[in-house]
């Protein structure tokens, strides 16, 4: 995202004057001396973002229903934050106060308000106005999301991080953030909500994919994954995550941030908090900037109640595919261990934290061939030619959802492959080859 | 008086009259409110793109620079 020039921070683009907002005389809003000719005494009183922190000031005099509600959306108030904060900080009256001063200073800085999506770039990055004052109702995402979502999600979905594609959506659809994000979501009231995976008009799925969710779904895998297996679980591609996080002011006064290297993972774990409209057993773990000793600088053993909570979190990585490499053959993922999260990748000091979201050995999904091998008894009858050879060794092996394979030849070689497509019966084999055990 | 009332020339010229100080009305609001605008040095500085890049660019010799701190690091 390119930076802007200065002067495009706070040039006015004079067709705003004709818009409805236009109509607003300027120090309704921003305060100041619109008579005085001087620019410093002129801009004595000035209010650089009069949607913050009160939305109801100055949108809610028109947008009464929107404002309401947004001033507690996430974006406003970040709830979970420090709902996630208190929840593992110590609870020594005297330290929870350093760590709540600490993450005011810090984590709240993020926060965007109406005037910050709708009318200028957020101040996170420094502001500067969109389009010349004229307000979006849809702002841009390459420049609004990405300014704070840019690190990992915008990166997903756009297909930044090198080797990984782009979002589906984004890089056939044309789809944008805001087509799944609606200012619905966006502006809804966000109290007493835990995380933004539990707000209640955050987008699904299904909401344009209902088949997946039906009773008769197309497609087999959805049939026999439905409600077990979140759909990032086989629909998503590597992501990054985070090693950790300290904060701290330098002796300049700045504050700052330490974060150790990221990595480029996928891991399927257990879903630690399983719901009615997320009721999976596997969801998609991501390891967030989370350690113990994140506000060490201001208190030490702030977040003594670190283990409260899990350091690899349910996610839904942004780069959806249709095909993917865990799900373009079964045993890709049955029988994977590397794609799960083992007690193996969590460090010694997060083990208590994930117990609930690491896969035990028993809850990794067997290989598909662990079943009983499926062959065909004659297959001269098979209505599917090709045949593999007469004199090959041969087996059939499920890869995709509907496609078969023959995999034939002699003992020791490679073999070749005779893919075909057959109908399945109701427990997921060919029915005119018996099973043979 | 009533006779006045009664001619016809005189009833006509009231009613155009009217329908005038009706149009003009509002037409004045606006000559009144057109000026205010035009009046502020807000929108007369901030749409004046020239002046601006000036401005801007003054301001930005003087302004203190915007400074992260030489500790931050890491890929987060």
């Amino acid at each position: 995202m390119a930076p802007l020039e200065p002067y495009e921070k706070i040039y006015v683009n004079p067709s705003f004057i004709k818009t409805g907002h236009g109509e607003i005389a300027c120090e309704t809003c921003h305060g100041g001396n619109p008579k005085d000719p001087n620019r410093q005494t002129a801009h004595q009183g000035i209010v650089k973002d009069p949607t913050f922190p009160d939305a109801d000031k100055a949108c809610g005099e028109c947008h009464e229903n929107i404002a309401s509600t947004a001033k507690n959306s996430l974006h406003y108030t970040l709830a979970p934050f420090e709902k996630v904060i208190k929840a593992r900080a110590n609870k020594d009256e005297g330290i929870l106060e350093k760590v709540c001063q600490a993450r005011e200073k810090h984590c709240n800085g993020c926060h965007a308000s109406c005037g910050q999506c709708h009318v200028s770039r957020p101040d996170y990055i420094e502001g500067g106005f969109l389009r010349g004052h004229l307000f979006q109702k849809t702002p841009c995402m390459h420049t609004t999301c990405a300014s704070c979502h840019g690190g990992r999600v915008y990166s997903e979905f756009t297909g930044a991080n090198d080797e990984y594609p782009p979002d589906v959506h984004y890089a056939s659809k044309g789809m944008t953030c805001m087509d799944c994000h609606t200012g619905k979501e966006m502006h809804s009231d966000a109290t007493g909500v835990a995380t933004r995976f539990d707000l209640p008009e955050r987008p699904r799925c299904d909401q344009c994919h209902p088949d997946v969710v039906s009773e008769k779904p197309k497609t087999d895998s959805h049939t026999i994954h439905r409600d077990k297996v979140a759909c990032q679980v086989c629909h998503a591609v590597g992501y990054r995550n985070c090693s950790n996080c300290h904060v701290g002011t330098d002796k300049n006064g700045l504050t700052y941030f330490r974060s150790g290297k990221t990595e480029m993972l996928f891991k399927i774990g257990i879903n630690p908090n399983q719901t009615k409209g997320r009721p999976y057993t596997y969801v998609v773990l991501r390891h967030p900037p989370a350690d113990p000793g994140l506000f060490d600088f201001y208190v030490k053993n702030g977040l003594g109640d670190f283990d409260k909570l899990p350091t690899w979190k349910l996610d839904t990585p942004h780069n959806i595919q249709r095909i993917t490499p865990q799900n373009n053959a079964c045993n890709n993922c049955h029988g994977n261990a590397a794609l799960f999260l083992l007690e193996k990748d969590v460090t010694d000091w997060e083990q208590k934290a994930n117990v609930r979201g690491v896969v035990p050995d028993a809850k990794i999904p067997r290989p598909i061939f662990d079943r009983p091998a499926i062959r065909p008894d004659d297959p001269s009858k098979s209505p599917h030619p090709p045949f593999p050879p007469a004199n090959a060794t041969y087996s059939m092996q499920l890869t995709c959802y509907h496609t078969w394979q023959w995999r034939a030849g002699t003992k020791g070689g490679r073999g070749e492959i005779f893919p075909f497509e057959i109908p399945l019966n109701n427990k997921g084999f060919p029915p005119i080859f018996p099973r043979s055990g | 008086m009533k006779n006045l009332l009664k001619k016809k020339g005189y009833k006509a010229g009231l009613i155009v009259v009217f329908v005038i100080a009706a149009f003009l009305g509002p037409a004045a609001a606006y000559a009144k409110a057109e000026p205010a605008k035009s009046k502020s040095e807000c929108i007369a500085c901030h749409t004046d793109l020239n002046r601006i890049i000036r401005l801007s660019s003054e301001i930005e010799q003087i302004r203190p620079e915007f400074r992260r701190s030489a500790e931050a690091s890491g890929e987060g």
